[in-house]
């Protein structure tokens, strides 16, 4: 009778073991690649219905073919035993922490227009704003390479880029970020932990269960074109908004500190006045930390926030995809001040 | 059982009417509520329906009213260019749409505080105090930057109150003069969203905040707005001193009393300008030319005190004998009277007078300018307290009356009347704040030592 509970438990651990994300792709290997994109004649390399296949690495779809596979679905798939985090799908439901490209359908200016959802942008027609690297990205922007954020920047195209990276992926804590695989979600060289939760991953669902984020002090290290100055996500973000992060003159500052001539990046909240009372995490308006935690989704300390210590990151207030709001901010700015005041408790 | 309960019924109803008139009695001598605790939100900046709302090239034209983004430009970027205004192109302090502070007659506020639609949606109307509180609606002017504007005869040197205030309280070189004055997320209007109209209680709001409170901002995180007087605070002139005597406005005691119009005489519906306005005047402000400072408000004393207009009491013991007039004559005591600093003065600035004078004083127009220093004009102001329109009432004052300070003087061509064949002197050789007549000694007469101020 033990052993027959004992072997029950072990299976139940064994399921439960393979259910949970990963970002280290696991499973058969024909649930991602085939090998002629032919089976009796149909296509093979059909997954989410975009782009031309056959793609590179002989996958079955490109990169929003398996993170969009149903414009219509949720923000999971599962293939086989793999839990697929989905970055365009229906909207009104629950976004993943980066939003969800299904917004663009909305609005142009909702989100980064990747090329592969074929709705070019039409707005920001010469390139990204306060683009101080000088990208030569124009209204090609990609998932990945040199005209997108994952994989390695360095290295031009979405496959060749990110190659390898889903069959070495670091899950969980990120805080070596030298090659693609170990950076946070495949950003080659940022830092962070992410929320790998079984029920809940990659969201950020509430002031304890979220990605925790990596960010530096003293407006942090410029980026250049392909390096993520410090190994923030703002200082990633940087490399094509360069103006808007960094200690670059008429960056976010003219001197040292305040006044600001930006809105900071890459800054400790300042521990006195108005911003001690962000005391909670807000997945509103979210803090990057100065040291990535070892520990995730806890109480303590992932729920806390410490004016002094914890820093204003890009995704403080926007999406890197795309949000339901203009700007891809993560509240409706035109409307309100949600986010705003989360920080500057003052300005109820 | 009936006859119990009759009695028992009457008891109770009897009761019920003895409550019921408790209750009464006690709402009509309760206090009023106080207003309603100041945020962004119910500030003339950020309420979602009045607030601030910015148009200009380049800037989306669906923001609420109130949104930050009005004012702060985050990234001085959107869709890739910056909105209007961008000369010069780029970033600006505090994330602002333009320049925090320049000069006199460029600055930040007054993008929108210039009654044009430049960069406001509306026209942005401000009025001066004498037409909101004096309700002398015949003032034509009616915006921010003309009240600073350089032409007016004078005005509040914004880059002196920035030297100032610099290091100052939390205030920094960098920061903004009106920020001196107002907190920009919290100043409510005066009268609230009714910028053409005169105050009115139904309308009050509150526009100032004491600098010396802008310190709270790094601490507490808040700064006040002076005045609302909330529960526990005492920010109003009848808190400062019980000697306070509203003055008319325009049209006399049938128009009621400033600030608001109402029957209140006390002060207690007007913010304790004193107060704020001494956070920075108990200065030496010598070095911006202020010659008359620091203002003691404060010292009593009798002669060797502060101002008598002031806390200060004057030795005289009739009202009658320092000519005061209506509303002031009845109201005054041996304890005196006290003036708020806004019953004389313009808090940004004058056009056609000296030290930011008011136009209209206690219900009336000024006869004439008092824009000539070191001249008898300042009697058109002292006339609309005291009775000194004319040379003989001048005269009783200072030797008519049985105990004006020079009574029965002779001698007046080789004295302190010389230079003026026997005319009426400057007024302002004495009558200044923490002025006395130490002047005569000058001309060879012996002074009383009274203050005279």
């Amino acid at each position: 009778m033990k052993r027959l509970s004992f072997s029950i438990i072990l299976i139940l651990l064994i399921i439960a073991a393979s259910n949970a994300p990963h970002a280290k792709v696991t499973g058969m290997c024909s649930n991602c690649h085939t090998m002629h994109n032919s089976q009796g004649g149909a296509s093979m390399a059909t997954y989410g219905g975009f782009g031309d296949a056959p793609f590179s690495s002989l996958v079955r779809g490109n990169c929003l073919g398996c993170h969009g596979q149903a414009s219509d679905g949720s923000e999971y798939v599962t293939l086989g035993t793999q839990k697929i985090p989905q970055v365009y799908h229906a909207t009104g439901g629950t976004d993943l922490a980066a939003g969800n490209f299904k917004h663009i359908t909305t609005d142009d200016t909702y989100g980064h227009n990747v090329d592969f959802l074929g709705n070019a942008e039409g707005v920001l027609t010469s390139g990204p704003p306060g683009d101080e690297n000088s990208t030569g990205i124009t209204t090609d922007l990609t998932c990945a390479g040199t005209k997108g954020c994952h994989g390695d920047r360095g290295t031009a195209g979405n496959f060749d880029s990110i190659k390898g990276a889903h069959h070495d992926g670091v899950s969980g804590l990120c805080d070596t970020a030298d090659t693609v695989a170990n950076s946070y979600r495949f950003l080659k060289g940022v830092k962070g932990h992410e929320n790998m939760d079984a029920t809940y991953p990659w969201q950020n669902k509430d002031s304890t269960i979220h990605n925790e984020y990596y960010g530096a002090s003293s407006k942090g290290t410029e980026s250049d074109k392909t390096t993520a100055g410090g190994n923030t996500i703002s200082g990633l973000c940087a490399e094509c908004h360069g103006n808007f992060h960094g200690p670059g003159l008429d960056d976010i500052t003219s001197d040292a500190a305040s006044p600001w001539l930006r809105h900071p990046t890459d800054i400790v909240l300042t521990n006195s006045g108005e911003y001690t009372a962000y005391t909670t995490y807000s997945i509103v308006a979210p803090v990057a930390r100065s040291t990535v935690y070892g520990t995730i989704n806890t109480a303590d300390p992932n729920a806390v926030v410490a004016s002094g210590t914890d820093i204003i990151m890009c995704l403080s207030c926007h999406g890197a995809h795309a949000t339901a709001n203009y700007k891809l901010m993560r509240w409706n700015n035109k409307a309100n001040m949600t986010g705003c005041v989360v920080c500057h408790t003052s300005k109820q | 059982m009936s006859f119990f309960f009759d009695r028992w019924l009457r008891f109770l109803v009897g009761a019920l009417v003895l409550l019921f008139l408790l209750i009464s009695v006690q709402n009509v001598y309760a206090p009023p509520e106080p207003p309603i605790a100041p945020t962004y939100s119910n500030s003339a900046h950020g309420d979602t329906s009045y607030g601030v709302k910015r148009s200009a090239t380049g800037f989306p034209t669906d923001y609420n009213n109130g949104n930050c983004a009005h004012c702060h430009e985050q990234h001085a970027s959107i869709a890739g260019d910056e909105p209007l205004p961008d000369t010069p192109a780029g970033p600006d302090d505090y994330l602002l749409f333009s320049d925090n502070h320049v000069d006199q007659t460029t600055n930040f506020c007054f993008d929108c505080h210039n009654n044009t639609t430049t960069y406001a949606a509306t026209a942005i109307v401000n009025r001066s105090y004498s037409y909101r509180a004096g309700e002398w609606t015949d003032d034509t002017l009616n915006d921010i930057k003309e009240a600073f504007d350089t032409a007016n005869t004078s005005y509040h040197q914004l880059d002196d109150i920035v030297t100032f205030i610099t290091d100052e309280w939390g205030y920094t070189a960098d920061s903004n003069p009106c920020v001196a004055c107002h907190n920009p997320h919290t100043v409510q209007g005066d009268p609230e969203n009714a910028s053409t109209s005169v105050k009115s209680s139904a309308t009050r709001g509150y526009p100032v905040s004491r600098p010396t409170e802008h310190a709270n901002l790094s601490t507490t995180g808040t700064w006040n707005i002076w005045g609302d007087q909330q529960t526990g605070e005492t920010e109003t002139m009848d808190d400062y001193t019980n000697y306070y005597q509203a003055p008319y406005r325009t049209g006399g005691v049938a128009n009621g009393y400033e600030p608001d119009g109402s029957t209140t005489t006390d002060g207690s519906n007007l913010t304790d300008y004193v107060t704020f306005c001494q956070d920075c005047h108990t200065t030496d402000m010598n070095t911006f030319g202020l010659t008359n400072t620091p203002i003691d408000w404060t010292t009593t004393g009798g002669e060797s005190g502060g101002d008598k207009h002031g806390k200060n009491v004057a030795t005289d013991t009739s009202g009658a004998n320092i000519n005061l007039k209506a509303p002031y004559l009845a109201a005054w005591t041996t304890s005196g009277l006290v003036l708020a600093c806004t019953d004389c003065h313009e808090p940004h600035g004058a056009p056609n007078n000296l030290m930011l004078i008011r136009a209209e004083i206690n219900g009336t127009v000024l006869e004439a300018n008092y824009d000539t220093p070191s001249s008898q004009d300042l009697k058109y102001v002292c006339n609309r307290c005291h009775t000194a329109s004319t040379v003989d009432d001048l005269e009783d004052i200072h030797h008519g009356d049985s105990n004006a300070p020079y009574y029965g003087v002779s001698s007046c061509k080789t004295g302190c009347h010389a230079d003026v064949k026997d005319g009426p002197i400057d007024c302002d050789h004495c009558h200044f704040h923490g002025g006395d007549d130490s002047w005569i000694t000058t001309v060879g007469r012996t002074a009383t030592g009274d203050r005279t101020f």
